[in-house]
C-alpha cells in the first residue's frame, strides 16, 4: 500500500467543518467519521485533530458544549456556528475551483 | 461587521481562557480522556485485550502532554503561560543566588540611574519647550559692533522704535531692561529683581496673567507707569497669595506702584525676575541723540512662517537704511549691524554641548555595566550548563531556553530600572539644588528637572534595551549547549573553555576601550579646570568679602547723596576691628554683574577719518577699592578722599590702555575724556593719576576689554545705585558679616544688603558650569573604572577557577609562582594593551566634540592620554594580580583531586 496521502494544508479544517455541518459531534466521533468518510485514504492522526478543533473554536467557526454522549458519559460536543457555515461555503467553493483546475491541467498533460 | 463580531467573540473566549484557566485545563484533560476511553472501548469491542487496547489507544493519540500543549498553542495563550512560568522560575533562581542578583542589579542600577539623571536634565533643558507660546519664534535682536566684538550687544531706545515700527518680519518687538528695586512696607526691606519692559513684552512672550491684567500701551508712558505685574513666587512669598492683590499699592524704591496682575509660575526669565513694570520712554529717551545709549535687550516674535534667515535679511536692509539716516551714531567704520538670533538656542547656550557630552558619557557607563553583567551571566551560564542540558534533554527546545534566560534578564533589568529611577530621583534633586542659580537662571524649566513621564518612559525603554544587550549573548551561548557533552562534563577540565573565555576576553577589552574614552574626557576637563584656576585674575581673593547693595532712588536721587552714603559706611566698616580695607565698585569682577562700555578721547591723539575712538569698560570705584581687592598699582597713585566733585577730575587706567597708547611714555599726568560725560560738545577732561593691573572681569576664560576707573566721589551720571562692597579682612572674612550689616542698617535701615559672598566663592561660582560638567564626567568615569576593575577581576578570577587543574599540574611539574602569576596577569595585560590602544584611537575621534568645553588644553593633550593610559594599565594589573595571587597558592595535590 502506498503511503497515505498527507492532508493538504488547511484541508483538515474544511473536512471538520463539513462533518460538523451535518450534526454536532464530539472529538472521537469526528475522528471516526473522518476515517470512515474518506474511506481510509486520508489518514488523520488523532493527535492532530484536537489542536485543529481548538483552533477552529478559537476562530469562532465552531462552538462547544458539554453533553452526555451516546454511552451516557459527559463529552465535549462541537457544532458549527453562523460564521462557520459561511466559512464552509467559501472554503468548499474554493476547493471545488482548485480541484477542478488541477484536474483540468492534469488532463491536458495526458492528452 | 461580521469580522468585528467574530473578533469580539474570539476576544471573549481568550479572556475567558485567561480568567478560567483551571477550568479550561480540566476540560482539556476531560476531553482527551474521553477520547482515550472511547478508543479503548472501540478496540475492546474489536476483541483486543484490555492492556493492549490501552496501549494502542495511547499510541494513536500520542503524548497527552504534547497534545495539550498544541491545543493551548492553538488558543494562543501559551506565551502568557510560559511568561508566568518563566517569571516564577526566574524569581526562584535569582533568590537562590542573592549575591549574584545584588551585583547585577546594583551594576545596572548605577548605569540606568546615571542615564536617567542626565536624561532628566536633557528633558528639562533641551526637550521641554520654554513656557512661552511657540518659543521657536522668539528671537533676540541685537547690535553688533566691530569695535566691541562682543556678541548680543544691547540696543538703544530710538533704534527699538525703528524695529518695532518698521520691521515687517515680527508680530511684536519689545525691549526690556534689568530693574532692581527695593521693596519696603511690611517685613524686611527686600531687593527684588525685575524687568522694565515696553508694552509689547508680554505679547512677544505670549503669556497671560492668572490674576488681573498686563500693562497696556497707555501705561507705557512716563508718569503713567507706576504699575507692576508680579511673579507667582513674589505673590506667594511676600503677599501670602492674597487673591485681592490686584489694585493694591506696593512701595518700590520709596514710590507707590499699583499691582496690575500676577503672572503664572514658571514664566520668569531669568528665573530671579519677580516683577515687571512698563518702561515708559520719554520723548527725550527716544530722541536721536540717544542712539548711542544702548542699554536695552530687544526681543521679538517672528511672524508665522518667517524664518530667522528671512528676518535677518530684512534687518540687513534696515542696517544700511539706519546707517544712512544716522551716520553720526552709526559710522560705516564701526561695522555696526543688526543681528537676529534664536532666543531658544541662545538661552540653552553651552548647556547643549555639555549635556550631550555627558549623555554620551553615561551611555558608555551603561554599556560598561551591560558588558560586566553579560560577563557575569556568561560565567553563570557556563556553571548552569548541566541544568540547561537536563532541561533540554527532557524536551525543552532552544527558543524556550532562550526565552527563559531572557526573562531572567528582563526581571533583572526591571529591578535595576526601579533602583535606577530611585537613584536618579535623588540625584536630580541634588543637581537641581546645588548648581548655582547664576548658571541656570536662563533655563526656564530648571525647577522641573526630575522624573516626569518622558523621563520615566525613557528609563523603561532603556531597561528593556539593556536586558536585550546583556541578556541575548549569554542566552544564545547557553542554548548552543551540546546535551550529551555537557551532561558528561565535569568541572575542572579545560576543554572547550577557551572559546567561551575568548568571548569574555573580548568583552573585557571593549570595557577597557570604553572606560579609556571616559577617562580621557574627564581628564581633559580636569586639566582645563586646573589651567583655569591658575589664570591670574588680576586680584587677590583671600580674605575678601563682597556684598551687594542698592540705594532707594527716592532718598538717594543725586550722586552727592549716594557718594556720601558710601563714604560714611566705608569709614565705619574700616573702623571694624579685623577689617584691613573696604571699598565700593560699580561692577565686581567675575560676579556676572555685567559690564559698562564706553568710548573715550585721549588728549593729543588725533583720530583718522575712518578711525574709531578707543573703547573700554569703565567702573566707578571708591579710593580703597583697589587695596581691598588687591589690584596692584603699577604707576602713580590710587584715588583718595581728596578726589571730590570740587577737585581736579581724575581717572585711573589699567596697564592695557597704558601699554597700548603710551607704549614707551608715561601716561601719568595725561588727560582723557569719556563720551558718556561729554557736556554738549566740550570733552570733560580727566587727568590720569594711576595705572593699575588689568582684571579678568567677565570670566577667567574670557578676555576682558581694557578698563578704566573713575572716583565715586567725582562721577555725576547716575550709576551708583547698585554698588558692591568689597572688604578685605585680616582673618576669616565670614565673621565680619554681622558687623558690616549692622553698620549699614544703622545708617539706613531701608538699604538692603544681599548676595554676600567671599571673593573665593565669587571666583568659584564663575566656574560653576565647568565644574558641573567636570564633576559629573569625573564621577561617571570613576564609576566606569570601578566597573571595569570588577570586570577584569571577575575574568581572571573565573579563569583561575576554571584552570585550577591545569595550574595545579604546572605547579606540580615545577612552574614557579612568578611564572603562574605572569601567565595570568599577562593575559590581563595583553587585553588591556589592546583595549588601551583601540581606546586611544577612539578617544582621538570622540573627544574632538569636547573642544568647546576645554580651556587651554588640546583635545590630543599627550599628558592626559599618558596619565590615563598608565592609570588604566595599573588598575588592570591590580585587578588581575589579586585573583592571580590566589592561584599561586594552589596546592597541586588539592587542585589535581579537585573535581
Amino acid at each position: 500500500m502506498s503511503k497515505p496521502t498527507d492532508l493538504v494544508q488547511g484541508t483538515l479544517d474544511l473536512l471538520i467543518l463539513k462533518i460538523l455541518a451535518l450534526e454536532p459531534m464530539h472529538g472521537w466521533a469526528i475522528s471516526q467519521r473522518l476515517k470512515q468518510m474518506s474511506s481510509e485514504v486520508l489518514q488523520v492522526s488523532d493527535g492532530s485533530l484536537y489542536p485543529a478543533l481548538h483552533k477552529l473554536e478559537q476562530e469562532g467557526w465552531i462552538t462547544s458544549e458539554w453533553k452526555p454522549s451516546e454511552n451516557n458519559r459527559r463529552a465535549k460536543f462541537y457544532s458549527l456556528t453562523r460564521f462557520g457555515k459561511k466559512k464552509l461555503d467559501k472554503e468548499a467553493a474554493n476547493w471545488s475551483r482548485l480541484s477542478a483546475a488541477i484536474t483540468h491541467v492534469l488532463k491536458l498533460t495526458e492528452a | 461587521m461580521n469580522r468585528l463580531v467574530r473578533w469580539a467573540s474570539a476576544m471573549r473566549m481568550r479572556l475567558h481562557c485567561l480568567l478560567q484557566r483551571k477550568k479550561i485545563e480540566q476540560e482539556l484533560d476531560d476531553e482527551l480522556q474521553f477520547h482515550l476511553q472511547r478508543q479503548i472501548e472501540e478496540y475492546t469491542a474489536q476483541g483486543v485485550s484490555g492492556e493492549e487496547a490501552r496501549f494502542a489507544a495511547a499510541r494513536a493519540l500520542g503524548s497527552l502532554q504534547q497534545r495539550k500543549d498544541e491545543c493551548r498553542d492553538m488558543r494562543r495563550l501559551n506565551w502568557i503561560d510560559h511568561l508566568i512560568q518563566d517569571l516564577g522560575y526566574a524569581v526562584r533562581t535569582l533568590r537562590r543566588s542573592p549575591g549574584f542578583t545584588a551585583t547585577v542589579v546594583l551594576t545596572l542600577a548605577l548605569g540606568i540611574g546615571a542615564n536617567t539623571t542626565i536624561f532628566s536634565l536633557i528633558n528639562a533643558i533641551l526637550i521641554r519647550p520654554m513656557p512661552f507660546k511657540d518659543p521657536g519664534r522668539l528671537v533676540l535682536i541685537w547690535h553688533k559692533w566691530k569695535t566691541i566684538d562682543a556678541p548680543f550687544g544691547a540696543v538703544s531706545a530710538p533704534s527699538f522704535v525703528i524695529y518695532r515700527d518698521e520691521a515687517k518680519s515680527f508680530d511684536h518687538v519689545a525691549v526690556v531692561k534689568g530693574w532692581s528695586v527695593n521693596l519696603t512696607g511690611e517685613g524686611e526691606p527686600e531687593q527684588i529683581q525685575g524687568f522694565l519692559a515696553s508694552a509689547e513684552f508680554f505679547p512677544v512672550l505670549g503669556v497671560k496673567p492668572v490674576y488681573g491684567r498686563l500693562f497696556q500701551e497707555s501705561e507705557d508712558k512716563p508718569g503713567a507707569n507706576q504699575v507692576v505685574v508680579i511673579a507667582d513666587s513674589l505673590w506667594k512669598r511676600r503677599f501670602g497669595s492674597d487673591p485681592n492683590i490686584v489694585g493694591k499699592a506696593v512701595t518700590l524704591d520709596g514710590s507707590i506702584y499699583r499691582v496690575l496682575g500676577v503672572m503664572p509660575a514658571g514664566v520668569e526669565l531669568p528665573r530671579e525676575v519677580e516683577m515687571w513694570a512698563p518702561i515708559g520712554f520719554s520723548a527725550e529717551d527716544l530722541s536721536e541723540r540717544n542712539h548711542g545709549n544702548e542699554n536695552y535687550l530687544a526681543v521679538g516674535r517672528l511672524k508665522k512662517g518667517i524664518s530667522i534667515q528671512q528676518a535677518q535679511a530684512e534687518m540687513d536692509g534696515l542696517t544700511l537704511a539706519v546707517r544712512q539716516r544716522f551716520p553720526k551714531a552709526y559710522p560705516d567704520a564701526s561695522g555696526w549691524a543688526i543681528r537676529v538670533s534664536s532666543l531658544e538656542n541662545l538661552l540653552v547656550g553651552n548647556f547643549r554641548l555639555a549635556l550631550l557630552v555627558l549623555f554620551g558619557a553615561v551611555g558608555f557607563v551603561l554599556l560598561i555595566a551591560c558588558v560586566n553583567v553579560a560577563n557575569l551571566l556568561l560565567a553563570r551560564a557556563t556553571a548552569r550548563h548541566k541544568e540547561i542540558a537536563v532541561r533540554m534533554s527532557i524536551g525543552a527546545n532552544r527558543t524556550r531556553i532562550i526565552r527563559q534566560l531572557l526573562t531572567e534578564g528582563l526581571l533583572l533589568s526591571v529591578l535595576a530600572g526601579t533602583f535606577g529611577v530611585l537613584l536618579a530621583f535623588s540625584s536630580a534633586v541634588i543637581i537641581r539644588n546645588t548648581v548655582p542659580t547664576e548658571v541656570t537662571h536662563f533655563q526656564a524649566n530648571w525647577n522641573r528637572v526630575g522624573i516626569d513621564y518622558n523621563v520615566f518612559a525613557f528609563t523603561c525603554i532603556l531597561s528593556l534595551l539593556t536586558a536585550v544587550i546583556f541578556g541575548l549573548a549569554p542566552a544564545i551561548q547557553a542554548s548552543r549547549i551540546e546535551v550529551n557533552g555537557s551532561l558528561k562534563e565535569t568541572r575542572g577540565t579545560t576543554h572547550n573553555g577557551t572559546g567561551r573565555n575568548g568571548g569574555r576576553g573580548f568583552l573585557v577589552t571593549s570595557e577597557i576601550v570604553l572606560v579609556l574614552v571616559l577617562l580621557v574626557g574627564s581628564g581633559l576637563l580636569i586639566r582645563s579646570f586646573i589651567r583655569l584656576q591658575a589664570v591670574n585674575a588680576g586680584f587677590r581673593t583671600q580674605n575678601v568679602l563682597t556684598m551687594r547693595t542698592s540705594l532707594p532712588k527716592a532718598r538717594y536721587g543725586t550722586n552727592a547723596q549716594r557718594a556720601s552714603f558710601y563714604q560714611r559706611s566705608l569709614q565705619q566698616i574700616e573702623a571694624i576691628p579685623g577689617v584691613d580695607s573696604a571699598g565700593v565698585i560699580s561692577q565686581l569682577p567675575l560676579a556676572r554683574s555685567g559690564e559698562s562700555y564706553g568710548s573715550f578721547h585721549i588728549q593729543g591723539f588725533s583720530l583718522g577719518k575712518e578711525e574709531l575712538p578707543p573703547h573700554g569698560a569703565y567702573r566707578i570705584a571708591s579710593p580703597d577699592y583697589f587695596r581691598a581687592l588687591g589690584i596692584p598699582l603699577i604707576r602713580g597713585r590710587f584715588f583718595t578722599e581728596q578726589d571730590t566733585a570740587t577737585s581736579n577730575p581724575v581717572a585711573i587706567i589699567d596697564d592695557e590702555i597704558a601699554r597700548r597708547y603710551w607704549p614707551n611714555g608715561d601716561p601719568i599726568g595725561k588727560h582723557l575724556a569719556f563720551y558718556a560725560e561729554r557736556d554738549g560738545k566740550e570733552p570733560f577732561w580727566r587727568e590720569i593719576v594711576g595705572v593699575v593691573g588689568h582684571v579678568q572681569h567677565l570670566g577667567l576664560d574670557v578676555e576682558s576689554k581694557m578698563q578704566y576707573y573713575m572716583p565715586s566721589l567725582q562721577y555725576e551720571p547716575s550709576g551708583q545705585q547698585n554698588m558692591f562692597f568689597v572688604v578685605r579682612s585680616i582673618y576669616g572674612p565670614q565673621s565680619l558679616i554681622p558687623a558690616i550689616r549692622n553698620v549699614v542698617r544703622q545708617l539706613d535701615q531701608d538699604v538692603p544688603i544681599y548676595r554676600t559672598k567671599t571673593m573665593d566663592e565669587v571666583v568659584s561660582d564663575s566656574l560653576a558650569e565647568r565644574r558641573f560638567s567636570m564633576i559629573l564626567l569625573t564621577i561617571f568615569a570613576a564609576v566606569a573604572l570601578i566597573l571595569t576593575f570588577v570586570g577584569i577581576y571577575g575574568l581572571i578570577a573565573y579563569s583561575v577557577c576554571q584552570r585550577r587543574h591545569e595550574i595545579g599540574i604546572r605547579i606540580a611539574i615545577g612552574a614557579s609562582q612568578s611564572a603562574v602569576l605572569r601567565l595570568l596577569v599577562g593575559r590581563a595585560l595583553k587585553l588591556s594593551a589592546i583595549g588601551i590602544s583601540i581606546g586611544a584611537g577612539l578617544s582621538l575621534a570622540l573627544t574632538r566634540v569636547m573642544t568647546g568645553l576645554l580651556y587651554d588644553v588640546s583635545v590630543t593633550d599627550p599628558l592626559t592620554f599618558a596619565a590615563v593610559g598608565v592609570l588604566l594599565a595599573g588598575v588592570a594589573i591590580l585587578a588581575a594580580y589579586l585573583p592571580a595571587r590566589k592561584a599561586c597558592r594552589i596546592d597541586p595535590m588539592v587542585a589535581l583531586r579537585y573535581d
